[in-house]
């Protein structure tokens, strides 16, 4: 019965297992099977398939609207926010939709590697450049880069799919080979360039519309666009482009070789690539040391300025060299940085020194209201200036480095001059003395000055153009005309200007009091400016006047004439107490103010500057130019010029008349229309206590003395 | 005789035991329904490569919107035809395409383009015939993202729907 109960049993047991058996292998087949089906890789494939080409896609505009938009407006601010914004905008949207389908993504801005450094052609130093902060144009040299690059990782936490991460890199990159540049008498100027873009890639479907070159027309003296006469598709990302002039002439030699060459690729990204990455210069000075061999000179700053064919000029004027210029490009204004010597042309270290761009009118005499708009390209007109010194002992050579930085995020130069307005009057500070200019109209009354200079713990005032005198009860009022018009100040980083163009005149009356009216025209159109640099001690003045009808006057007719003197400070130690001035022998005539009206000395033979100073650490002098003194000289038929040192009747203030016209109380005098007066000067500020600086350093605005160029070239 | 009979029970048992399992795990080694899953994913599959091909050769750029990026008149018509040549038979589709911006607070919104229905099932009214995608067996929704030459971000949610698939 046991036995039996066991062997049934048995059976029963054998199928139960078995059966267990086949439920495992089945139910091990069945979810082996639903995970395959739930894994769903299709979608996930085709997901990250519309997410990578549409990063890509979408970085690829973001760059191609951003080269474009710099391109055109030559300031960087707004390219990068609009490429941050793009790119949010893309991102927010793709998290937003792809976050639906169960894909999480992150995004970051890498340091990528672009290039590692390398020396380009055997000679130009290039260091390592990488994309960061999702863009980076590199330009303006002969190999140049647009990219744009972020990085991403990717996961599907519903597929299990964890952790992939991404780099997505759109770029590219032209090399204008600066040694294939040659002539060919028919096809014009040949020049090889190669473009890649991201992995190495090269760019293979250009034509001669892809490319734009400009070169530097002599006889227009502006950069030009160039005609592609032939472009020849070598391969491998190389072209070989032919240029000729805009007239079809080919370019002569050196200037084929400074070219700027645009490429902008089928993606609509651009590129600039320059041939040249500096302009160097050797300018030598021949105000000082000639004179004052081996001495310190630590005031001899001259504000140089460079314009767009390669002319240096100091008080408009072209420093003479007989070479031929290499021209500035016209990158964006903010890329320029000026390098220079302190040890003469020799010494290894170049240092940056201050620079600014100033707009100026096409033929350069004029400031215009964009004076130091930096979001701008160089152009003509354009001013590129800097604050070149001589101050080390026997150094009166120095290298001068014009170069054009290559990273299109380079920020404009940082403002040190400032401009105050201090109630009617607007003060110009440029860390030395403070310029004051005359108010606007109807601010003041019975004016007798134009510009004031503020220096230390005092002040000189200056009265420029002054003509003619009116009778007043008990004596006379000089000047009866001066210059009138409100001033417009402009302030650049490291130069102010201050100037005035016009035509209105203010004229002073005395009938029962003093009467003043403003003439428009007046008998005169004139042209002011004030140049204002940086930590010099000088400011530079250029006068113009045309007489727009004949004009009789008293006589009396100055050019500059310094004032010193308040009502409040009569008897004070800090007044001026002594003048003097150089004589045409190049002695010094000086001698004392005295406390009550009276006249100390009235010279002929006076020469290149004039001062006003005190032994408690005050002076100031006008330094005019050889063309100030020519002019004064002969602008009155009849010798009648005169420097005429006196102190006035009314609180005994100082006074130095540079005049053309010498005051003389028994005749008038008559100015005839056409008659056309041109002038500079530097006005000067030192401590006193004699005349050895205005003696020392009045060269400096005088023509014969100015700057000379030693050696100009184009480096790589 | 009794013994015999328990024996051919008990051994019918087992048989019937072992039988059923098999029953049971046949069902369950199966695929759960093939024809199901394979047409949804065909469908998807369908679709992102249509929407990828006009994405690559910048399609939507020259459907929806004029030379300077400005949104055509009228592009709805000439998007459904184009749409509609890709399109199989028994394939129904409806697309809506939006344009995304970001607002004040910096958060993404949709806005509708297509003023007019884009899909190859619309009722009397000229609206989207749902019900015929209800009626369909096969359902699959695909959204893409484009961003276009001039840097308008859209979206396209397309509805896709395989009709007699059930």
């Amino acid at each position: 019965m046991v036995r039996r109960k066991r062997k049934g049993q048995l059976l029963i047991f054998a199928g139960v297992i078995l059966t267990l058996l086949i439920f495992y292998i089945a139910v091990t087949v069945h979810n082996t099977s639903t995970t395959y089906q739930n894994l769903r890789y299709e979608e996930v494939k085709e997901i990250v398939d519309n997410f990578n080409e549409d990063f890509r896609r979408s970085l690829r505009y973001i760059l191609a609207a951003m080269t474009q938009e710099y391109n055109a407006t030559a300031e960087m601010d707004t390219p990068r926010y609009n490429a941050f914004e793009r790119f949010t905008l893309w991102m927010k949207t793709a998290i937003r939709t792809f976050s639906a389908r169960g894909i999480q993504v992150n995004f970051t801005f890498n340091k990528v590697l672009l290039q590692p450094q390398k020396l380009l052609f055997g000679k130009l130093n290039m260091p390592a450049r990488y994309v960061y902060d999702l863009t980076k144009l590199y330009w303006y040299s002969p190999q140049s880069i647009s990219a744009i690059s972020a990085n991403f990782s990717l996961s599907v936490p519903g597929s299990g799919f964890y952790g992939w991460k991404g780099q997505m890199l759109v770029l590219l990159n032209m090399t204008v080979y600066v040694n294939s540049i040659e002539n060919d008498r028919q096809l014009g100027t040949k020049v090889t360039i190669t473009l890649n873009k991201e992995y190495g890639e090269p760019i293979e479907d250009l034509t001669a519309k892809n490319f734009k070159i400009s070169y530097f027309d002599k006889s227009t003296s502006k950069w030009e666009n160039a005609k592609i006469v032939t472009l020849l598709n070598n391969g491998g990302g190389n072209y070989t482009i032919y240029f000729k002039s805009v007239n079809d002439k080919i370019i002569d030699e050196p200037y084929n070789r400074y070219i700027i060459v645009w490429a902008v690729d089928n993606r609509g990204i651009i590129v600039e690539s320059y041939t040249y990455t500096a302009v160097e210069y050797v300018i030598q000075e021949n105000a000082i040391n000639p004179f004052y061999p081996g001495v310190s000179k630590p005031e001899e700053v001259y504000a140089l300025e460079v314009i767009l064919n390669g002319t240096i000029l100091w008080f408009n004027r072209q420093l003479a060299f007989s070479g031929t210029y290499p021209p500035i490009p016209m990158p964006p204004v903010k890329q320029f940085r000026v390098y220079s010597t302190t040890n003469g042309p020799t010494d290894p270290n170049l240092k940056e020194i201050p620079s600014q761009v100033e707009v100026w009118t096409s033929n350069y005499l004029v400031p215009t209201l964009k004076f130091a708009e930096w979001r701008r390209r160089f152009s003509v007109g354009d001013k590129l200036v800097f604050l070149l010194n001589y101050s080390n002992p026997g150094v009166y050579q120095q290298k001068v480095r014009i170069e054009w930085l290559w990273d299109a995020d380079t920020p404009p130069p940082t403002y040190l001059v400032r401009m105050n307005s201090t109630g009617i009057y607007v003060d110009i500070y440029n860390q030395r003395y403070t310029l004051r200019l005359v108010p606007n109209e109807g601010f003041s009354f019975a004016i007798d000055w134009t510009f004031s200079m503020y220096y230390k713990n005092y002040h000189v005032e200056y009265s420029m153009n002054g003509i003619g005198y009116i009778g007043i009860p008990g004596g006379y009022w000089i000047p009866h005309i001066l210059p009138a018009g409100n001033w417009t100040v402009l302030v650049g980083p490291i130069r102010a200007v201050a100037y005035r163009d016009t035509s209105r005149t203010y004229r002073v009356e005395y009938q029962n009091g003093y009467k003043e009216y403003y003439d428009d025209p007046g008998p005169f159109k004139h042209t002011e400016i004030a140049l204002i640099p940086y930590k010099t001690k000088y400011w530079q003045l250029y006068n113009d006047i045309i007489w727009l009808r004949d004009h009789t006057d008293g006589r009396y007719y100055s050019y500059l004439t310094m004032i010193s003197g308040t009502s409040g400070d009569q008897g004070s130690p800090i007044r001026i107490s002594h003048w003097a001035h150089q004589m045409t022998d190049l002695s010094v005539h000086w001698g004392t103010y005295s406390s009550s009206h009276s006249t100390h000395d009235r010279d002929q033979n006076f020469l290149y500057w004039y001062a006003q100073y005190n032994y408690n650490g005050f002076g100031e002098a006008v330094l005019p130019s050889k063309g100030y003194v020519d002019s004064i000289k002969s602008l009155i038929p009849g010798n009648r010029y005169e420097m005429w040192i006196w102190t006035s009747a009314d609180y005994a203030r100082r006074v130095i008349d540079c005049l053309a016209q010498r005051f003389d109380t028994s005749g008038t005098m008559t100015i005839r229309r056409g008659t056309v007066i041109s002038w500079f000067a530097g006005v000067w500020a030192y401590e006193g206590n004699g005349y050895s600086e205005p003696n020392m350093y009045h060269r400096m605005f005088v023509e014969t003395y100015f700057p000379t160029i030693v050696s100009v070239s184009a480096a790589l | 005789m009794t013994r015999g009979i328990s024996r051919i029970i008990e051994a019918v048992v087992s048989s019937l035991l072992i039988l059923s399992a098999f029953s049971i795990s046949y069902y369950l080694t199966l695929p759960p329904n093939i024809p199901h899953q394979r047409s949804s994913e065909d469908l998807k599959k369908f679709g992102y490569n249509l929407l990828s091909s006009l994405a690559a050769n910048q399609g939507f750029d020259q459907l929806i919107f004029d030379s300077s990026g400005k949104v055509k008149q009228g592009w709805e018509q000439q998007f459904k035809v184009v749409i509609n040549s890709f399109m199989p038979h028994n394939i129904i589709f409806n697309i809506s395409i939006y344009n995304a911006t970001l607002n004040q607070l910096g958060f993404v919104e949709l806005v509708r383009l297509n003023k007019a229905v884009i899909s190859n099932v619309v009722d009397e009214f000229g609206k989207a015939n749902e019900a015929v995608f209800l009626k369909a067996g096969e359902n699959v929704q695909i959204s893409y993202v484009y961003t276009t030459r001039w840097m308008k971000v859209i979206v396209i949610e397309m509805k896709l729907a395989l009709l007699g698939s059930v």
